[in-house]
Formats: C-alpha cells, structure tokens, sequence
C-alpha cells in the first residue's frame, strides 16, 4: 500500500513531504489513521454484532466500543515497531517532540470512542449505518492530511478543514514522529473540538442505550 | 411489607409500551405515501407491562408463571436493567444477578475454563472471585476433561451445565432466573434446583421465571401469575400454580370460542357408572361423554378431559381423542366422544370434569369449564390419595426363599464362615457367633476343602448348616454360604475372627434404620494368635463420601465388620471370584459408589493377627488390591481418580515395604529361589518407589551400619 501510495503521490503527482523520504511521510500519517478507522468502524458495529449480549446481559454498553478503541491501540503499538524500523533506515533523527506521540494518541483515542459510541447508538436503529459506513471513511481520509501535508492545504480553506480533528491530529503525530516542528494551532483546534465532542457523544449514547435492547 | 422486613425489590407501577408495526396489508394509493409508509412504518402501541406493582422481601422467593406472551420475560428484563420501563419505577437493593441465559457471553474459540472467566466477570464477578471459585464451578459443571476445550465442541447440555455453574456460583443478594435449567439431563436439573433452594435458604431474594410449575411450587413461596400484561393473580405458590392449572386446562385464557365462528362447539359433558345403574364409585367403571356440535366439517380436532378437585387441583390430566382418527362423523352436525375408564382411581368426594375441544396444533376452539361435577361415592377404596387396580395372590405353606411375606419379627441374619484349615479357631468364631444378642440367626460354616475337621468341628459346635466344597478360593466359599443363606441380612465372619456380642443386633438395627443403605461397615479390634487383645489405631474417616474414602483405604478392615444385605450382595452377583484375597473390598467398592454403604463407627469383631493370616501375603494381597480398584476404574469421576492415586499410592507402600521385609528373610534363607525371583520383578513392577526407597535405605544403613526398621501392622485380612 505505502508503495502503491509513493508511486502514486510521489512520482506522478508529486505531492509535497515536508522534506523526508514519502515512504515514510505516508506511513506516519496511515499509521494513525489505520488506527482511528479501524476503532471506528469496528466499535460503531459493537452492538449490533453482540447483540446477543446487549439483550441478555445487563453490562456497562459503552464497553463494547470502548474495547474496540482499545484493541486499535494495541494495533498501533504493533505498527508503531515498523515505524520505528523506518526511521532508523530512513535516519531520522530522533528529538523529545516523539513524546508528544503519547497525548496526540490519546486525543485520537477519545475521538475515536466519541465517533464509535454516536455511530453504536444509531446503528442499532439504522442498520445502514454499518453499510454506509466503510464509504464514509474512504472519503473522510481523502479529507484528513493522511497522504498529504497539512501545509499543502490552501489558507483559505485552512479553518474549514481544520474543523475535523483528525486534521490537526494525524498531521501532529506525523510532525512529531518526524520531527518536525509542529503546527500548534491545528493542534489546539483539534483537541478543544474532541474535549467537547466527548461529553456530547457520550451523552447521545446513554440516551440511546436506554432502549437499545428493545430496538436491536 | 406489614410485617416490617427489608424489600429488595420494589416494583411501583411498572408499564411497558412496545411499537408493533401496523399490519393492514394493503398498501395507501399514491406513491409519494408509499414510499412515506415505507420510510415510517405506521406502528401500533402493544403493552407488555401495564402498571404492574409488586415487592419482594429480602428472603423471599417469588415465582413468576403465565402463559407466553404474559410479560414475564419482559419483566426479567425491566427487572436486570436490560431495558428500562416507560413508565413506573423499579428500585433493586443490593447486588442483583440475571440468569436470562446461561452460556451469556461464551465465545466459541475459547476453552471451557478462559469462558468461566470471560462469562464469570461479564456477570460481575472479579477475577479473584472467579479463581477462588474455579475448582467449584468445573466440578459443579461436571463435564469432566471437556473443561480445556473449546466451548464450539460441547453439546448443548454441556454448554448449559458450564454456563450454569458459573452463574449458581455468583454471590448476588438477588437472583433472577429465567427458564434457565430447560435443558441438561434429569440429574443436572435436580442440582440446579438444590442449588437454587440453597440460595434462597442463604437468604438471598429469588425471581424465579419458569413454565415449570412444579418446580415453582417447590422453590417459591409466593406467586405472580401473569396474563397480558397484567398480575392475574398474587398469593401462595401452591394457590396460584393450581389456579394456573385449572384456567390451563380449562383453556380459560384463550378466547372463549363458545360464540359463534367457532368449528367445533361442545355441549354437554356427563359421567355415567358401570353399565346397568350402578353409582360412580372408586374402583369401578367411569363412562365420560362429550357431546359437540359441529358446525363444519372436522378435519384437525381433538376432543380432551380433564379432571379437576373443587379446588381447581387437576388430578387427572388429558384423555384424549382424536376425532378425525376415531373417524368419527366428519361431517358437520351433533355428535359424542365417549371415554371408557376400566376403574375409577378417584377416592370419594366431589370431582369436576372439564371438556375441551382444540386443533390438533393446540388452539382452544372451545372449552367448557366447570362442565360437569363428578360426585364418587366410597367403592373399593376410601383411604389414601388415589385408588390403583390391583389384583391379590396369597400363598401359604412352607415359603421359599422367593417369598419374603410373611417376615418374623426380628429378621433372620445369616453368618456365613469360610474356613480353610483353621478348625482350631472355629471354637472361638462360632462361639462368639452364637452367643450373639440377636433371636433370629442361622450359622452356615462353608468347609472349603479343608484337610483338617473342620466340618466336624463346625457340626459339633452347633453350626446351623455346613457347606462342604473342594478347595475353591475364599470369594467363591463365601458365595457358597450365600447361596445357601436365607437371612434377610448377611455377615460375612472369616473364621479366625470373633464377633462382639452386639455385632449382629447393631447392624440390624442400622440397616432397618437407613433404607437407603445396603451395607454398614463398622470398626474391628486387633488380638493376637492366642485371643490377646492388641493395640489399636481405629481407622480416620475424614469425609461423608464413603466412595472416595473406601479408594483412599479401605477402612472396613475385615469382611466380618461389615453387615449386607442379602439382596443386595446377591444383585452385585455375590464376591468376585478374580480377585479373591480382596473380594471384600471390590464388593464395598460396588456399593460404595452406588451411595448404599453406611459407616458405623463401633467396634464388632476381633480381628486375629497370626503368621498365617493371608494379608501376610504381600505379592498375592496387593495384586488382589489393584484388581479390585481397577474394576472401579470406568465409574470414577475426576475428583474419584485423585482418591484413588493416593490409595495406590498408600496400598504400593503399604505392601511394598512387607514385601521387601518378606524377600529380604528368603534372600536370608534362599530356601525358594523361584518365588524369591517372582517377588523380586513384581516389587520392581508394581513398586518402583519402594524398590528404589528400600534401595537407598539399605544404602544408608550399609553407610551408617544400622538395623533394619520395625514395619506397622497389616490392615487387610
């Protein structure tokens, strides 16, 4: 895939990396964004798929998601090692921003359960949510500055763009791994949207859980 | 609650609304409303709880019974928090379990054992719970080696035993059980209600949901019953489950199909008594007939009656008829079904007979409830519940053995001595035998194949009866003298033994008392070859179950200390004959593991130590031993097995260590190099730890030039 990516956008299109090989430009930024759909897609599913268990057991429901969200992680953790194989070929010098890798995933993660735990409660009402799902993250990745700079993005469509906080967020966790300097504003943006979004999506899914046996 | 205890649960007002999809089946003109109805579908409100209330003390045991569709499950689950009221308000104390079903949360690829913990703490419990009770629960479980195999692999009884064990093994102050033993064998369903009966005798608050009516009148003491929606009925478990099974039989709950539309209407229900006038009595004939009016042709319709107390208690469930099978007319009009009992069980008293007609699938067409009062007068019976037809044979003259009524007052026991060549014992045996405090004994001394007099001896000294026999083995004289016994009971005396004098009359006395038990073992003193009395250390039980036990050791040390009954060793074909130097032991073993052994701890019989005794032998006893236990092999569960290794592991050691004393005193003479051989490899076959102990030891004791060690006494005659 990384391959396919750096022919594509490196060679024929000559999408701009920031200064470092695009290999590992494009890695850095699938890296956590493997991780965001892949908790995404599989949570918002959570409770459709054990429904067995919804209906049967009483349990704290935000578990399902939630121990998708973590099982991403865990997922990251293993891909992490092949980044890490990366940026020793590649030498990439090694700086204390990499620490920043930590509360930049941790972001993501709360993100992540938030998306989960709204998408969860609908699609036990709406099944096609599980069907438009997979299109819909196609396109949010295209949105997201996974194979491309968030620098590449004009300034005037900066602010509209940033309003997804995977922008800021997976663009940070590549700056920081890379080393580069980082783009705080996005930054910012990005968690003071997910800090707000969490309560709201949490909020949405204790309602919903109420009568979430019922409808399943 | 009046009386002031603790409520755990608390159910005020309770409703329940669903949304049921509106089936009109026709669909609204116009596309632009199809597609409306399409996308919101028109629903109708369907009430599955309405403004239900009911408490439950802390304590108590409440079941919930009704038919399908009464709101009992939605109830459960209001109750466990799996969805929540649309109106009212339930309050829980204390920690609550759900057993909606059991298996919740078993994951296919994973074993018996990670599910207990996967199912365990989605349950609620903490891990350190879970390992706590993890021996508990798999031996609850029963399924044996099944544990460490993925679940994907269990037949569905082993699914539910396992998702069972796991629940029966929370600690909730409140359990909620829903139809959960529906399946698992008869044995595994009587557990679970122990189980359940044990929790609620712990004081814990039960709900227990079920259309096992039986099993709610056993467990519960008070009874909800439910029909649509609503509590029908709230009071005493036995008042509300027969209330229950009248409004059943009388298909009171379905729509009254007396009106019109209805196929099949039935009319008129009479009893009649033996054919010529006779009254309606016990034990005579009753006629039934059901008179119906159909109004079409009958194709599926089966005619049933029912026979009820006033009360309402069915008593007699269901004759049936099938019409269209009895082909009766099918074609519409006035016809009957007669039911033809050959003998009325019914004791005297005032009886109802309800009539229903239904389709064969189960649907009521119609009932008559109450249809006809059924008044038995006192015939061939009035005591007990019911009346059974019986027919009576009596037989006199002298009685075989075949025949156990009439019985003497006290019953005969029979003492049954073996005796090979040990006539100069029998004076003593027979002696203590005869002087027992019991009226009603019978001696048989079998003779097998004695050269001394011992059948003089036991002739002369007032033996009942003598069997002589060539020499056949120890188990096969004993079955000689049971062959030859006609007691009720049987002791087994070995003929250097001595009786104490309240031997027979304590065995009596607890074998009459326990029904349940086939044999009692009791305790024995040890003397020595003169009749002296020895030292000694009574053998500890430490558990109630005899079984594992008796495979740890057998602590009936002699055959004479234990007391059979005679049927019971006859039904086990006597002693086995492969193994005789243990007989005794294989034949405890059978018993014990049936549950018909019982232990009494008093001492009734002297057991003799002399050089000839045969538990001398340690190569012929501890091959005996092994082939007894071994027989028991194919009935041990695993909790038995580990009994069984560690008597093994007791008997090797036992024998093993005589053994090596017996070889070392022919190595010493070498008097018989043949048998010296023979003992040597059977030491090193079926003893290699006390072979490479003694081995050691002499080692040592070459080293520090010590003498040889004393061993214990034997235990086993």
């Amino acid at each position: 895939m990384m391959l396919v990516f750096t022919a594509v956008f490196a060679r024929l299109v000559r999408v701009p990396s920031e200064g470092v090989p695009y290999a590992l430009f494009a890695y850095a930024g699938i890296l956590p964004w493997a991780f965001f759909s892949g908790a995404v897609a599989n949570g918002a599913n959570s409770l459709v798929s054990h429904a067995q268990l919804v209906t049967k057991v009483f349990f704290p429901r935000e578990i399902l998601p939630l121990s998708y969200v973590v099982a991403a992680v865990i997922d990251l953790a293993i891909g992490a090692i092949a980044l890490a194989g990366l940026l020793l070929f590649f030498r990439v010098p090694v700086t204390l921003e990499l620490l920043l890798v930590v509360p930049i995933v941790g972001f993501l993660a709360v993100w992540a359960f938030a998306c989960a735990l709204v998408l969860s409660a609908v699609q036990v009402r709406v099944r096609d949510v599980g069907m438009a799902l997979p299109i819909a993250l196609q396109l949010l990745m295209f949105a997201s500055p996974v194979l491309y700079p968030l620098r590449a993005v004009p300034p005037g469509s900066r602010h509209v763009f940033l309003l997804n906080p995977l922008a800021g967020l997976i663009d940070g966790f590549r700056r920081a791994v890379l080393g580069l300097p980082l783009d705080t504003t996005a930054l910012a943006v990005a968690a003071v949207i997910t800090l707000a979004a969490a309560p709201f999506a949490y909020a949405i899914f204790k309602y919903a859980d109420v009568t979430a046996a019922d409808a399943i | 609650m009046s009386n002031g205890s603790t409520i755990d649960i608390d159910v005020s007002h309770v409703s329940k609304r669903y949304w049921l999809p509106r089936s009109s089946g026709a669909h609204p003109p116009g596309w632009p409303r199809r597609v409306w109805s399409q996308l919101w579908p028109a629903t109708d409100p369907f009430w599955a709880l309405d403004d239900v209330t009911f408490a439950v003390e802390r304590g108590a045991a409440l079941g919930i019974i009704g038919p399908n569709g009464a709101g009992k499950s939605t109830l459960l689950k209001l109750l466990s928090e799996i969805t929540s009221p649309t109106s009212g308000e339930i309050r829980l104390y204390g920690r609550l379990s759900a057993l909606i079903e059991v298996g919740s949360g078993f994951h296919p690829e994973l074993t018996g054992r990670q599910n207990v913990f996967l199912s365990g703490s989605i349950l609620g419990m903490r891990r350190a719970e879970i390992v706590s009770k993890l021996d508990q629960i798999i031996d609850f479980a029963g399924i044996g080696d099944f544990i460490d195999a993925p679940v994907k692999w269990y037949s569905s009884g082993m699914y539910v035993r396992l998702g069972f064990a796991i629940a029966a093994h929370l600690d909730p102050q409140i359990l909620l059980v829903d139809e959960a033993m529906a399946v698992g064998d008869e044995e595994f369903q009587h557990k679970c209600y122990d189980r359940i009966a044990a929790l609620r005798d712990a004081g814990k608050t039960i709900v227990f949901i079920s259309h096992d009516l039986q099993g709610v009148e056993r467990l519960c003491d008070r009874v909800i019953l439910m029909q649509r929606g609503r509590i029908a009925m709230d009071g005493h478990a036995s008042t509300v489950v027969s209330a229950y099974r009248r409004s059943v039989a009388a298909g009171a709950d379905q729509p009254d199909a007396a009106s019109l539309g209805q196929a099949v209407a039935l009319t008129r229900v009479t009893c009649h008594g033996p054919p010529g006038g006779g009254p309606v009595a016990t034990g005579y004939p009753l006629t039934v007939r059901v008179a119906y009016q159909a109004r079409e042709a009958i194709r599926d319709v089966v005619v049933d009656v029912w026979y009820c107390t006033e009360g309402g208690r069915v008593v007699q469930c269901e004759q049936v008829a099938d019409v269209a099978d009895d082909s009766l007319p099918a074609t519409p009009g006035a016809g009957e079904v007669e039911f033809q009992n050959a003998a009325l069980g019914l004791q005297p008293g005032t009886y109802t007979v309800i009539a229903r007609a239904r389709r064969k699938n189960g649907a009521v067409l119609h009932a008559l409830d109450a249809a006809a009062p059924l008044v038995v007068e006192a015939g061939l019976s009035n005591a007990g519940q019911f009346f059974m037809p019986y027919t009576r044979q009596v037989r006199s003259g002298p009685l075989s053995d075949s025949t156990p009524w009439p019985q003497p007052a006290a019953p005969l026991v029979s003492v049954v001595i073996p005796c090979f060549n040990q006539a100069k014992y029998l004076t003593g045996t027979l002696g203590s035998v005869l002087t027992q405090d019991w009226p009603s004994m019978e001696c048989i001394v079998v003779d097998d194949g004695s050269t001394d007099d011992t059948a003089a001896v036991a002739a002369s000294l007032g033996a009942t009866r003598v069997v002589r026999q060539i020499n056949q083995g120890l188990s096969r004289a004993r079955n000689a003298g049971l062959a030859a016994a006609t007691g009720e009971y049987v002791l087994f005396l070995d003929a250097d033994d001595e009786l104490l004098p309240d031997a027979v009359r304590s065995g009596v006395a607890a074998l009459v008392k326990h029904r349940g038990a086939d044999a009692v073992g009791r305790r024995c003193q040890l003397m020595d070859g003169g009749g002296r009395s020895l030292q000694t250390t009574a053998p500890v039980i430490a558990s109630a179950d005899l079984y594992t036990e008796l495979l740890g050791t057998n602590f009936v040390w002699t055959p004479g200390a234990a007391m059979f009954r005679r049927s019971a060793i006859e039904s086990l074909g006597g002693f086995p004959t492969d193994y005789p130097a243990a007989g005794d032991y294989a034949v405890l073993l059978a018993l014990a593991r049936r549950g018909r052994l019982m232990f009494d701890p008093r001492d009734v019989v002297r057991y003799r130590k002399h050089a000839n005794n045969m538990s001398g032998d340690a190569m012929l006893m501890l091959r005996a031993v092994l082939g007894a236990l071994a027989r028991e092999r194919p009935y041990m569960s695993p909790p038995h097995v580990r009994a069984l290794r560690a008597g093994l592991r007791r008997w090797r050691l036992f024998y093993g260590e005589q053994l090596t004393v017996d070889l070392r005193r022919e190595w010493r003479a070498l008097r018989r190099p043949a048998l010296l051989m023979r003992g040597a490899l059977f030491l090193v076959r079926h003893c290699p730890r006390q072979t490479a102990v003694h081995f050691f030891r002499k080692l040592s004791r070459i080293a520090r030039n010590l003498p040889a060690v004393e061993l214990d006494p034997p235990v086993t005659g």
